[in-house]
């Protein structure tokens, strides 16, 4: 069964996108992410124009974590207050980010700049992701061994050295907020920080920034993994609200059959995440989500070794 | 005098007699084509579809059948290596004079059926095609066959560009043809051109001409219309549907009690 997408200009298998969108929808409910620096390249494979694929993903990405969001919220995953903050750094940073490439644009160079962000940052994320998960795990084992006596004593290690951790410079820095749904408190100057920094970088990139927003969570902000998922997912569906609108209003790039079909699979498979990320532990969800990170690594290193097939393309895309 | 007015006279009227036979004549064995359908909807399910050429006053054993779409502009992206070491998209490459679509059928393979100086001279062929092409590119020293033949191979990887021999069925006795193709769906909306040629030897001794019009229809047509004409309304509504679609499954979920 095939549909044919009025804005790609294209004819394609209903069940395969249904079935990619329902793919990238079980990702976004088990980490947290949008799924776009997935669904883009995936869709460009099937034929889909470049810009047209990049525009869509972020509409349909509306939709799955408008989905996730909910689920999430249900079990008391999202921290309001933390995704809004992060949401304001979110905004000016994606401001400034598209700034950046247009100048780039116009000097040349962008897309060798794009290409080795996109390398680099996945690279770098999902190494760190990955080790930091697979310590966490060793030590859960190891701890399984000890007795209660050493168990409490590594506690008491652990709680001392968060509290010197926390009389350092970012305790000290203005707007300080006990953040109760993550049980942290930073001060505000923190989340709207780093989420202006994971701005720039997503504008550059072209994608959501869920694969960055949530080690920033975890790492920087020391959130609680599952709270990471739903505050995550929060503050991208308003980026890719913002993001949907300009594409069809400026570009016309949007093509909502492709976008409908997507979310059809994609709406699905965030709840089947969201359950399934119930059942499964933070340091497997972290670990899982470094291994598809470093595979997309992998796969975009060997793209710009190899020779390709086609010296011609389409312009866009990432 | 008179006498002579009614000798011109009968000339005259035998003359255009003779004129009308022959062209009375040249009609009935004049070259037909008829494309079936003229019209392809593109709806909500399209993928393609079968088109059918005929034609009837075939006084030649081969023919050439060729589509496009009118000659214009492909703006396309090159890729090379970056610091020579990784493969990217380096500048951009514009090719000029070139159709969006071209397909060609044959009873032969055209480099036997014409001489390559004939086929520049009717444009048939890949050939033809490529002389009359011009490339722009921010890309120094040019190599312009070597980007010539990448391009081809991009249009035919994408569907558009076909050449295929061996396909047109010709019936010399009733002086008919018949070829069917895939018309791809990849072909975008709008009005391609038919051309026929009779071939006898190396020669093209007859032509015949037609239109092919693939146009969206339906919802196909609302759709790509509001995109383009009310933008604004055309994102707010993906939104919308995006937001009912994420919150509805959510509702439904919970509703199904799947915990």
């Amino acid at each position: 069964m095939y549909v044919y997408l009025p804005i790609a200009l294209t004819s394609v298998s209903l069940w395969l996108v249904v079935g990619l969108g329902l793919l990238v929808g079980l990702l976004s409910g088990l980490f947290g992410v949008g799924g776009g620096f997935l669904m883009t390249p995936l869709l460009m494979m099937i034929g889909i124009p470049p810009t047209v694929a990049a525009a869509t993903d972020a509409n349909q990405i509306v939709a799955a974590s408008a989905s996730g969001t909910l689920a999430h919220w249900r079990l008391g995953n999202v921290d309001f207050k933390m995704g809004l903050l992060l949401l304001v750094g979110g905004f000016t940073g994606g401001a400034l980010g598209v700034h950046v490439i247009k100048v780039l644009r116009a000097t040349g160079g962008a897309d060798f700049l794009i290409k080795m962000t996109y390398v680099i940052m996945l690279g770098v994320v999902g190494t760190f992701m990955f080790f930091e998960s697979l310590n966490a795990l060793k030590k859960q084992k190891a701890q399984a061994n000890l007795s209660e006596a050493e168990l409490a004593a590594a506690e008491e290690k652990k709680k001392a050295k968060a509290a010197k951790a926390k009389k350092g410079l970012l305790s000290s820095l203005p707007f300080q907020i006990h953040f109760e749904k993550s049980g942290v408190t930073h001060s505000a100057i923190l989340p709207v920080g780093l989420g202006i920094f994971v701005g720039v970088l997503a504008a550059i990139m072209g994608v959501g920034g869920g694969f960055l927003m949530v080690p920033v969570m975890i790492y920087l902000l020391r959130m609680p993994m599952h709270v990471v998922v739903g505050t995550s997912l929060f503050q991208i569906m308003f980026t890719c609200v913002e993001v949907t609108f300009l594409q069809a209003y400026q570009n016309h790039t949007v093509d909502i059959i492709l976008a409908i079909l997507l979310l059809a699979g994609s709406t699905i498979g965030a709840q089947i995440g969201t359950k399934l990320g119930k059942k499964l532990h933070g340091d497997q969800l972290k670990i899982l989500l470094a291994i598809i990170v470093l595979g997309v690594t992998v796969k975009m290193i060997l793209g710009l070794i190899l020779e390709p097939s086609l010296l011609l393309a389409h312009g866009g895309g990432h | 005098m008179t006498k002579l007015k009614r000798i011109t006279k009968y000339f005259g009227a035998l003359f255009a007699v003779l004129a009308l036979g022959m062209f009375i004549s040249s009609q009935a064995l004049a070259l037909t084509c008829k494309v079936t359908p003229a019209k392809i909807p593109i709806s909500l399910g399209y993928h393609g579809t079968k088109v059918k050429i005929t034609g009837e006053g075939l006084q030649a054993p081969d023919l050439i059948v060729q589509i496009h779409s009118p000659p214009g502009e492909e703006h396309l992206k090159y890729k090379g290596k970056a610091g020579g070491i990784f493969w990217m998209k380096l500048g951009t490459m514009t090719f000029e004079n070139v159709p969006g679509v071209y397909l060609v059928y044959s009873t032969r393979d055209t480099h036997e059926l014409l001489s390559p100086e004939k086929c520049a001279e009717l444009s048939i062929g890949f050939d033809s095609l490529k002389n009359k092409a011009e490339i722009k590119s921010t890309l120094k020293n040019l190599d312009r066959d070597k980007w010539l033949k990448e391009f081809m191979k991009f249009k035919k990887e994408e569907h558009l560009y076909l050449e295929k021999s061996g396909v047109v069925k010709v019936d010399q006795a009733n002086q008919t043809y018949e070829l069917e193709i895939d018309w791809p769906f990849e072909a975008p909306p709008g009005e391609y051109d038919v051309e026929v040629f009779a071939v006898k030897d190396q020669q093209v001794i007859d032509k015949a001409e037609a239109k092919i019009k693939d146009q969206r229809v339906g919802i196909e047509e609302i759709l790509s219309h509001m995109a383009f004409e009310r933008p604004a309304l055309y994102g707010i509504i993906a939104l919308v549907v995006a937001i009912i679609a994420g919150f509805g499954v959510g509702m439904i979920f919970k509703g199904g009690g799947a915990h």
